[in-house]
């Protein structure tokens, strides 16, 4: 069985190497292709001289565009298997396997890593988990289930939902607008813990300036998703 | 309405008109995309040349003042022709974003085949 990992990376020049390490450690039956967002950093050079694999993006897409080409590249490539895994350090590769065992052994569509099951680990600041907590009464009131964590990016996949991101992602803030549209198009997603870091390096996509429209359009796309 | 403003509106419309056409001599603008600009500029001059037009469509429609009509009809094209635009640059930057991607993964290709 294929499986690969999704690493979306934007000036991670810090991170980059021990997150690929991580990756090759703990999860070794993983492949990786580390989509770099047109990074103005050294990000590409490093993983170029580290002969990594990467796909480079002439063009700054955001993160969604990003994560949309690792899709791409796992159905051109057949992958059965694809996991999104952050090149920031917040993710653990320690527990990929057992995720690619519950998505297979439960024949689910998705499993999303949660921070909120075991409540252990990074659990980000107060602000953030009020907003991950409406996102997640949300996405309960559009589609009858609940997800804890509907902000995580570490969501592994199978090959009907690499078919469909392949096709259609959102372009900004993607998550909980994503596991809306697979949970409407009557997918099976199941969490389960998982522990994150603390970003090791690099600024988080979403600072306060921006927390307002990230609210706004995201709240917009689960509504619009849900009631498609 | 005053005879000095309708001349004023009138030789800014003409003027506007005049400004679209250079500008698609000068191939600045698609015939395209220009088209809109002129059919607006048309139908405001039509109005301003007629006023007895333009009275009778803003009584019928309730306005106090024939001028506000207009300025509210011209108002309301430009804002059809602005969500048009907004439409427009949704399409283009989705079209850009597929390009980028098949880009990305073909240069990946084939530096993968080249490195083997």
């Amino acid at each position: 069985m294929k499986k690969l990992a999704i690493i979306p990376a934007y000036n991670e020049e810090g991170s980059i190497l021990k997150t690929v390490k991580d990756l090759r450690e703990n999860a070794p039956d993983f492949d990786y292709i580390i989509i770099n967002d047109c990074s103005t950093d050294d990000t590409q050079r490093i993983c170029e001289s580290h002969r990594l694999h990467v796909v480079n993006l002439p063009v700054n897409l955001g993160i969604g565009g990003g994560v949309q080409t690792g899709y791409q590249y796992a159905k051109t490539h057949d992958y059965d298997i694809a996991v999104q895994f952050d090149g920031d350090g917040q993710h653990n590769a320690k527990f990929l396997d057992a995720m690619a065992k519950k998505l297979v052994d439960e024949d689910l569509d998705m499993v999303i890593g949660s921070r909120y099951i075991e409540k252990k680990g990074f659990q980000s600041s107060g602000l953030r988990r009020l907003g991950i907590r409406y996102f997640s009464w949300l996405i309960r009131k559009m589609t009858g289930q609940t997800i804890t964590d509907p902000t995580s990016g570490m969501r592994i996949c199978n090959r009907d939902v690499i078919e469909i991101y392949a096709n259609d992602y959102p372009r900004d803030y993607p998550e909980p607008e994503s596991v809306t549209t697979i949970l409407k198009a009557g997918k099976k997603v199941r969490e389960m813990p998982v522990e994150m870091n603390e970003r090791s390096a690099g600024v988080s996509s979403i600072s306060p300036r921006k927390s307002i429209y990230y609210m706004v359009k995201v709240s917009l796309a689960v509504l619009m998703a849900g009631k498609r | 309405m005053d005879i000095r403003m309708r001349i004023f509106i009138g030789i800014i419309m003409v003027l506007a008109f005049l400004y679209v056409c250079t500008a698609i001599k000068r191939r600045v603008i698609d015939i395209r995309h220009a088209l809109v600009w002129l059919v607006v500029c048309i139908l405001l001059l039509i109005l301003d040349i007629f006023p007895s037009l333009l009275e009778g469509i803003s009584r019928l429609l309730g306005f106090a003042l024939p001028v506000n009509m207009l300025f509210f009809l011209g108002f309301l094209l430009a804002i059809v022709i602005i969500f048009g635009l907004s439409a427009k640059v949704s399409k283009l930057n989705e079209q850009v974003k597929q390009m980028t991607q098949d880009l990305a993964l073909l240069k990946n290709e084939l530096e993968e085949k080249t490195k083997s």
